[in-house]
C-alpha cells in the first residue's frame, strides 16, 4: 500500500488541505448565504430594465429591496407586472403600485415618482410564517440612524428603524424582534423620509380604550 | 360604495358639519346622504370629537369660538386636511379638486408674472406636496368616487364659495404648520431608551452558530479522546477527519479555540497512519460528499430545525381539534322548582329572584332543539315556520344583549306561540318580527322615548333617556311605590315587572305575575335556563386571585370576587384553546372607570367594569393584544390577520375606526376583537366606537377572518 503512495506525508497533508478548502469554501458559502436570507430578493418580479433610456433622476439604490429595484425599474416596467392588483395615482407625479399577496410577500406596494420606483414596503414570510428578525438587520447594518416608537397600521409598540442614509427602513415588534414591513427608497436624510414616507409613525399617545 | 367608504367618510363629513354649525351655531344636527343611508352629526357631539382630535384646538373652551376656529382651518391646518384625505381614501375633497383644475388653468398666464419670491413659495409647496398622507394600499377605495354625499343644509355651491375665499392664505399658513408639525413630531416622540430592543449583535445567524458550537463541541471531545489514543480503527480515523473539520469550521465560524482544532487534526493525521490509503481516499471522498449535501440542503430548513419557536408548537389548522376541559354548567338547581312556580300562582304572587341573567345571551343548540321539541306542537303552522321564528328571537336577542330566553318565554306568555290574539310578544307591531323588534327594543322600535323597558335595560345607564322615561311612567303610577325597580333594569325580575306592571294594583288581576311571570319561569325552567357556578369555579371564592394565577399564569390584582368569579369563568372556558398560552404571563390591575389599557408587553391596565358580558368581553379583548404583541409570527399569525383586515375591513366598528376613537391602531384592534368574538360566539360587539349592533361573526360574516382565529385559537367547542 505505501508503494502506491510513496510520498505518504505530502499526500496526507495535501488531502487535508484540499478537504479544508473546500470545507472552508461550503462554510463562507453558507454563512454569506445564511445572511443573505435577510435580504430579499431583489428583482424576482420585476424584470430587468432594458438597455434603454437609464432612468433620469436617481443614482443610487439602496442595499435592501423586496421586488422592485429603487430608482431603476421603470413605471413601464411596473404596469406590464403580472402581479399588480392595482394602481391609483397618489399625486399628479406619484402612483401607488399594490400587488398581490403571495406566501412569501404580502401587503406589497410601490410608489412610483418620476418615472421609477421610489418607494417600496411589504411584508416578508418565510416558511411556517415565520419574519425576518430585527436584529440580524442591525448585526448586518448597524444600528439605525433613527428609530420611532408607534405606527399606524401596526399599533402603539411598533418601532420604525430608519436607516435613511442607507434606504430602507423596517417596521417591527421590538417584543419578538420580528419585521413586519421592510421598506425601501432612495437614500435620503431621516428628516426627508420621515416627510416623504414616514406617514405610519404615530408617536405613542397612551391609548385608553374605553368599553 | 360599501359600507366601509361611506364610514370612511365621517371626518370629511364632520368637518362639513363644523362649516354648517359656525354659520348656523343654533342647528342643532346635519344629516349627510351616503350610498347606504344618512350620517347624522349633532353639533354638541361634533365638538366633543373635535376636542379629542384636535389637542391643539383644545384652548378655545367656548363651543362657538372653537366651532369657528376650526372651520377656519379646514383649509390650511395640515391635521384637518389629512384626517379629509384619509376620510376620502386619500383623495383630496371635491372642491379641492375643483380647485386644482381652476388652479392649473391659470398656470401659464400666472407663471409669466412670478417673481423671486413667488418662485421661492412655488419650490415650498412643492415641498407641501411632499408632505401629503401616502394612504396605505386600499385597492376597494382606490376606484371608487370621492365622494358621494351631498349635505342637506348646505349647497356645494355655498360650500366652494367659501373655501375660494379661504385660499388665499393657505400656502403660507400650511408652511408654518409643516413646521409646526415636524418639529412636534421629532420633539414628542420620545428617545424611550427603556423600550429599545435588546440588539444582540451577532457575527453569525443564531441557527449557524448553534451547528458551529455543537460540532465544535464533539470535535473538541473526540479530539481529545484520540490524542490520548483511546480511539482506534477506521471509525476512529472518520471521527478524527471530521472532527478535525469541525474543528475548522468552529474556528471559521469565529467560535473555536484553535488548540481543540489542532490537536484534533493531529490526531486525525496519527490514525490516518493506521489505515490503508485506498480505504482513507474512499473515506474522505464519502466525507466530503456527505458534507456537501449536508450544506446544500435548504438553508432554512436546516435553521428551523434550531429554532426555539418550532419547538413544541402544534398547527392547530390541521391537526388538533380542541376541546373546552371545563365548559360552563348550566343547571335547573337555582331555577325555582315547578311546585314553587305552581304555588307562585296566586293572588300573592311574588318575584322570586331566579338565576337567570338578564344580559346573559348563551343559548346551546341543546338548548333550542328543547324548546323547539316542546312547543312546536302548540304552534298553529309548520315546524319550519316555528323554527324559523324561533332562531329570529334568539338572533335579534342575541343583538340586543338580552336573554334569549326571556323572550321565547313571551312568545309563549303572550300569544301562546302567535295562537292566541294578535299580538305575538305583548307588543306593538303589524307582523311577527316587529313584534320581536318591539320587546327588544331595536330597529323600528329602538326609540328611547317611545320604547324605554328594553333601551332602559339596555343603556346601562339610569340617566338615559329610556330610564328616565320608564321612570317618569312608574313614579306617576302606583307601580314603583308598591314594586319599585332598580334603574337601569338590569334583572329578570324587574324587567318582567316593566314590561307588564304588577297591574292589579290599578284594578287589573295580577296575570303580568301570576301568569306571564311564571310561564317565562317555566320556559326557562324547563331548558335549564338558571346558572349556576361552573365546575370550574373553587369552593372558596376568597382563593379565586390565587387559583387564577396558578391555573392560567394570569395575574389579577384589585379585582372584586365577583369580577374574579368572571374571569375564572372566562378563563375557564377557554381553557382548552391555545389562547392561554398566548396570554399567558400577563398581570392585569384593576383600575377605576371604564378604559383599559395595554402599558406594555405583559401588563394591562383594566376598568371596573360591573356588567358580566362586558367584563368577559374586554378581558378577552385585552388578552388578545397580549396574543397579538407578545408571541412570533408562528403562533400569533398576526401577519395572516393583516390580510384578513385588508380583505375584510374591521369584524367590529371599533376595529374599522380605531384610529378615529382611540389613536390607536386598526389592525392590532381587529386582531384584539377577531380574538375576544371568536372566543366569545354570538355575543353583539361591545364598544361605542362606531358600534354596528351586530354579532361580528354572525350569518357568516368575516369568514377570512374567522379562518385566521380558528388557525390560532383552535377549533371550539364551548
Amino acid at each position: 500500500m505505501n508503494n502506491l503512495f510513496p510520498n505518504s506525508k505530502k499526500i496526507i497533508v495535501l488531502i487535508i488541505v484540499l478537504a479544508v478548502v473546500l470545507l472552508g469554501s461550503f462554510i463562507l458559502r453558507l454563512n454569506s448565504r445564511t445572511v443573505n436570507t435577510l435580504l430579499p430578493p431583489v428583482s424576482l418580479g420585476s424584470p430587468e430594465p432594458s438597455a434603454g433610456p437609464v432612468a433620469p433622476t436617481v443614482q443610487k439604490t439602496p442595499p435592501v429591496s423586496l421586488q422592485t429595484k429603487i430608482g431603476i425599474t421603470t413605471k413601464d416596467q411596473l404596469l406590464t407586472s403580472s402581479d399588480i392588483a392595482s394602481s391609483s395615482a397618489l399625486t399628479r407625479t406619484k402612483t401607488l403600485f399594490t400587488f398581490r399577496n403571495t406566501d412569501t410577500l404580502q401587503a406589497h406596494s410601490v410608489v412610483e415618482y418620476n418615472g421609477v420606483a421610489a418607494f417600496e414596503k411589504g411584508t416578508l414570510i418565510q416558511p411556517g410564517l415565520k419574519l425576518h428578525k430585527i436584529s440580524e438587520y442591525i448585526a448586518q447594518f448597524g444600528s439605525p440612524d433613527k428609530i420611532y416608537t408607534g405606527s399606524r397600521r401596526f399599533g402603539q409598540f411598533e418601532n420604525t428603524y430608519i436607516y435613511a442614509s442607507k434606504g430602507f427602513a423596517l417596521v417591527g415588534n421590538h417584543f419578538t424582534d420580528e419585521v413586519d414591513q421592510l421598506q425601501s427608497f432612495t437614500p435620503t436624510t431621516t428628516e426627508q423620509y420621515v416627510l416623504e414616507w414616514g406617514q405610519d409613525i404615530e408617536p405613542d399617545s397612551g391609548i385608553k380604550e374605553t368599553f | 360604495m360599501d359600507n366601509r367608504t361611506v364610514k370612511n367618510r365621517h371626518y370629511y363629513n364632520l368637518f362639513q358639519a363644523v362649516k354648517i354649525f359656525n354659520a348656523d351655531p343654533d342647528k342643532l344636527f346635519v344629516d349627510f346622504k351616503s350610498g347606504t343611508g344618512i350620517e347624522r352629526i349633532y353639533q354638541k357631539e361634533a365638538v366633543k370629537e373635535l376636542r379629542f382630535l384636535l389637542p391643539q384646538y383644545r384652548v378655545f373652551k367656548d363651543n362657538k369660538e372653537l366651532l369657528s376656529r376650526v372651520a377656519a382651518g379646514i383649509n390650511n391646518d395640515v391635521v384637518i386636511r389629512q384626517l379629509i384625505r384619509e376620510s376620502l381614501g386619500g383623495e383630496a375633497p371635491p372642491e379641492e379638486q375643483k380647485e386644482e383644475e381652476k388652479v392649473e388653468e391659470k398656470k401659464p398666464k400666472e407663471e409669466s408674472k412670478k417673481t423671486d419670491s413667488a418662485t421661492k413659495r412655488s419650490r415650498e409647496t412643492t415641498k407641501i406636496v411632499q408632505l401629503e398622507p401616502t394612504p396605505e394600499p386600499s385597492p376597494d377605495l382606490v376606484e371608487q368616487a370621492p365622494l358621494e354625499g351631498i349635505t342637506r343644509q348646505y349647497p356645494a355651491k355655498e360650500r366652494r364659495q367659501e373655501d375660494e375665499s379661504d385660499r388665499p392664505e393657505m400656502d403660507q399658513n400650511l408652511l408654518d404648520e409643516l413646521d409646526r408639525q415636524t418639529r412636534r413630531l421629532q420633539e414628542k416622540t420620545p428617545q424611550q431608551p427603556s423600550r429599545q430592543p435588546e440588539f444582540k449583535r451577532p457575527n453569525i445567524p443564531q441557527g449557524l452558530k448553534r451547528i458551529g458550537s455543537n460540532v465544535a463541541s464533539r470535535a473538541k471531545i473526540a479530539g481529545n479522546k484520540l490524542a490520548n489514543g483511546a480511539l482506534r480503527g477506521a471509525g476512529s480515523v472518520g471521527r478524527g477527519i471530521l472532527n478535525a473539520g469541525g474543528g475548522i469550521l468552529r474556528g471559521g465560524v469565529g467560535g473555536a479555540t484553535r488548540m481543540a482544532a489542532s490537536a484534533t487534526a493531529r490526531a486525525g493525521i496519527g490514525a490516518l497512519a493506521a489505515i490503508g490509503w485506498p480505504v482513507i481516499v474512499v473515506i474522505i471522498v464519502v466525507l466530503i460528499i456527505i458534507v456537501m449535501m449536508f450544506f446544500l440542503l435548504d438553508s432554512s430548513a436546516l435553521l428551523n430545525q434550531f429554532s426555539p419557536a418550532s419547538t413544541g408548537k402544534t398547527d392547530f389548522s390541521t391537526t388538533q381539534q380542541i376541546s373546552a376541559s371545563k365548559p360552563v354548567v348550566r343547571d335547573a338547581g337555582i331555577c325555582p322548582s315547578q311546585e314553587v312556580i305552581d304555588q307562585n300562582k296566586d293572588n300573592n304572587c311574588k318575584y322570586l329572584n331566579p338565576n337567570i341573567d338578564l344580559f346573559d345571551i348563551f343559548i346551546s343548540d341543546e338548548m333550542i332543539n328543547k324548546y323547539i321539541e316542546k312547543y312546536v306542537s302548540s304552534f298553529n303552522g309548520t315546524r319550519t315556520e316555528f323554527i324559523r321564528r324561533v332562531d329570529y328571537i334568539v338572533d335579534m336577542s342575541k343583538q340586543a344583549g338580552l336573554n334569549p330566553i326571556l323572550f321565547l318565554g313571551y312568545w309563549k306568555s303572550e300569544s301562546q306561540f302567535s295562537s292566541l290574539g294578535t299580538r305575538d310578544m305583548g307588543c306593538v307591531g303589524d307582523n311577527f318580527e316587529e313584534q320581536v323588534n318591539c320587546a327588544l327594543g331595536i330597529k323600528e322600535f329602538s326609540d328611547p322615548a317611545k320604547n324605554p323597558v328594553a333601551n332602559c335595560a339596555r343603556s346601562g345607564d339610569a340617566n338615559s333617556i329610556a330610564c328616565k322615561t320608564l321612570k317618569s311612567i312608574r313614579t306617576n303610577s302606583p307601580y314603583d311605590s308598591t314594586h319599585p325597580v332598580k334603574y337601569p333594569i338590569a334583572t329578570i325580575d324587574d324587567f318582567a315587572e316593566s314590561y307588564g306592571p304588577y297591574d292589579h294594583l290599578t284594578g287589573g288581576k295580577p296575570t303580568n305575575c301570576t301568569h306571564t311571570y311564571n310561564t317565562l319561569l317555566e320556559v326557562a325552567s324547563r331548558l335549564n335556563a338558571c346558572t349556576s357556578a361552573p365546575s370550574t369555579a373553587p369552593v372558596q371564592t376568597g382563593n379565586l386571585q390565587q387559583s387564577i394565577g396558578k391555573e392560567f399564569g394570569i395575574t389579577m390584582t384589585g379585582f372584586s370576587d365577583r369580577q374574579l368569579q368572571w374571569a375564572w369563568e372566562q378563563l375557564g372556558r377557554l381553557s382548552g384553546t391555545e389562547f392561554i398560552n398566548l396570554a399567558g404571563g400577563t398581570k392585569i390591575v384593576r383600575i377605576s372607570g371604564f378604559v383599559s389599557s395595554q402599558l406594555n408587553c405583559r401588563n394591562i391596565e383594566f376598568g371596573d367594569y360591573q356588567d358580566k358580558t362586558l367584563f368577559q368581553v374586554t378581558l378577552t379583548h385585552e388578552l388578545g393584544h397580549i396574543a397579538y404583541w407578545c408571541n412570533p409570527n408562528e403562533s400569533s399569525k398576526r401577519s395572516q390577520q393583516a390580510i384578513a383586515f385588508d380583505q375584510e375591513g374591521g369584524v367590529t366598528g371599533y376595529a374599522q375606526f380605531a384610529f378615529e376613537c382611540y389613536r390607536s391602531s386598526s389592525i392590532t384592534e381587529d386582531y384584539a376583537e377577531m380574538s375576544a368574538y371568536y372566543l366569545n360566539p354570538g355575543i353583539p360587539e361591545q364598544t361605542r366606537c362606531h358600534n354596528r349592533e351586530q354579532v361580528p361573526f354572525g350569518s357568516n360574516r368575516f369568514p377570512v377572518h374567522y379562518n385566521v382565529a380558528g388557525s390560532i385559537y383552535g377549533k371550539l367547542n364551548l
